[in-house]
């Protein structure tokens, strides 16, 4: 499954902490317990990017990927991912992602991810989020 | 609790004439007619003389009198006459509506009337377009707004529910992708190398294996647009056999809505034969629809306050509609 989340459609956390959250688990109505959070704040550079987590069940990897032309990787099907975009434009798929975008994929389709640059000095922030239970993270958990 | 500063429709242009009609929406009544220039009307629908409904009430010229003891209102809700005596009540006033009538749609906008901004009304120029043929529908449901929502943004029911129409296993073994603009909510799936819907097939002539896809996308509150067809297998959508559903739904109350439902496509569009075979299947395909979301509705009123739904992946766009919906209902309260 894929999310494409706009940057307007990003909230305040609501617990007087800075920047907006953009991306969660659970993001639902659900009883479930909070996993993860991904939150972005406006910078002179972009867009920074926080990920707050439960260290007990979720292992989190942040990589800042330099889009010059594109950047293409292998997603394992138990690994979600987000990907911010923190710097100009770029495009996946039928989208194009502007800064504060956040692009998150989970489960079977996509694994192959593929971001082209639409101008020079794209960035993006990329977050991978595996369950240390060796489960599948999703969306739901 | 009804987002009320929205556009909704309010019923089909043809339902609107010189006979007052009556519609629950939001919980407001409101009674509908045209004035003798064809001039559409929303009054509320309800006497301020005895609480009497004006919808049983005539109309005299481009004014409607109530049926009871003659209180008449003009166009704008304005008492213009008190039979019984010259001096009309201050307080003898019923509250009008902005309308908007467009492609066979009559919009209400229910809330506060200096925020009505007709440029908000949605596009649904395929009703009206001649390169396009529209089926219609509508139909009451007897559950909430939100169920209707729900089950436009997430196909995978037709895999159950519409299994001799629209329906096919392949559906709900195809992932989404969900997109959040603001308040638009949209959820998109690619089928790519299906045989096409039953329902469609014939009207589409077509053999073999295509592109299957839908997309809904939620204006809130009240209405939903889906983008569907088959395209070449590999083909770009916009070279396929185009369909846009246009789904206005309107909350009567909370626990009943209106639906109303315009099916528009792009092939076969002088196919009589194919019109009146859609007409036939997709009132199946609504009823399939209605009967199950009326059971849902049913399903939820005995459900403890406090169990919530346990949303799957491909809830992702009714989740996120959901909390869009929170939002603006939130924004409205204060």
């Amino acid at each position: 499954m894929q999310l494409i989340l706009r940057q307007p459609a990003a909230r305040d956390a609501g617990d007087g902490s800075t920047g907006v959250v953009v991306a969660a688990s659970p993001d639902t109505f659900g009883r479930e317990q909070w996993q993860w959070d991904v939150r972005i704040c406006e910078s002179e550079a972009g867009f920074d990017v926080a990920v707050a987590h439960n260290v007990e069940s979720i292992e989190v990897v942040e990589e800042s990927i330099d889009v010059s032309a594109s950047f293409e990787a292998t997603r394992e099907v138990a690994e979600l991912w987000l990907a911010v975009v923190v710097k100009k434009p770029v495009i996946h798929g039928q989208f194009r992602l502007e800064a504060g975008d956040v692009a998150v994929w989970e489960g079977d389709d996509p694994v192959r991810i593929r971001v082209q640059a639409v101008e020079d000095d794209a960035r993006l922030q990329l977050v991978r989020i595996r369950r240390r239970d060796g489960k599948a993270a999703r969306w739901v958990p | 609790m009804y987002i009320l500063n929205a556009w909704y429709v309010a019923a089909w242009s043809t339902e609107v004439s010189r006979e007052p009609a009556r519609r629950v929406i939001c919980e407001i009544p409101v009674v509908l007619y045209r004035t003798e220039a064809g001039e559409a009307v929303a009054l509320e629908d309800r006497c301020p003389h005895r609480g009497y409904p004006l919808s049983p009430g005539r109309l005299v010229g481009d004014n409607i009198e109530c049926g009871y003891h003659g209180f008449t209102f003009d166009g704008s809700g304005t008492c213009v006459r008190v039979p019984a005596q010259d001096i009309i009540p201050k307080q003898a006033f019923v509250r009008s509506f902005p309308l908007v009538e467009k492609d066979g749609w009559v919009w209400i906008w229910t809330g506060q009337k200096e925020l009505a901004d007709e440029s908000k009304v949605p596009d649904t120029h395929w009703m009206s377009d001649p390169e396009w043929v529209t089926v219609t529908h509508s139909f009451h449901f007897a559950c909430r707004a939100e169920l209707i929502h729900d089950n436009l943004l997430d196909l995978t029911h037709e895999s159950f529910i519409h299994t001799s129409t629209v329906g096919d296993d392949y559906i709900y073994k195809h992932g989404i992708t969900v997109e959040v603009d603001g308040d638009v909510v949209s959820a998109d799936r690619l089928m790519p190398g299906v045989v096409a819907p039953p329902l469609y097939a014939r009207t589409m002539a077509t053999e073999g294996l295509y592109d299957r896809f839908h997309c809904t996308v939620f204006y809130p509150p009240g209405y939903l647009l889906l983008h569907s067809g088959i395209t070449g297998e590999g083909r770009p959508r916009e070279e396929g056999y185009l369909i846009k559903v246009l789904n206005g739904i309107t909350p009567i109350d909370a626990h009943n809505s209106w639906y109303y439902y315009a099916f528009s496509r792009n092939f076969g569009v002088d196919q009589h034969w194919a019109t009146e075979e859609l007409v036939t299947g997709l009132a199946t395909v609504l009823e399939e629809d209605k009967d199950a979301l009326e059971w849902q509705e049913i399903g939820l009123r005995s459900r403890p306050y406090d169990v919530r739904d346990s949303l799957i992946a491909q809830d992702a766009g009714v989740a996120k509609a959901r909390k869009v919906m929170e939002r603006l209902l939130a924004a409205e309260k204060q």
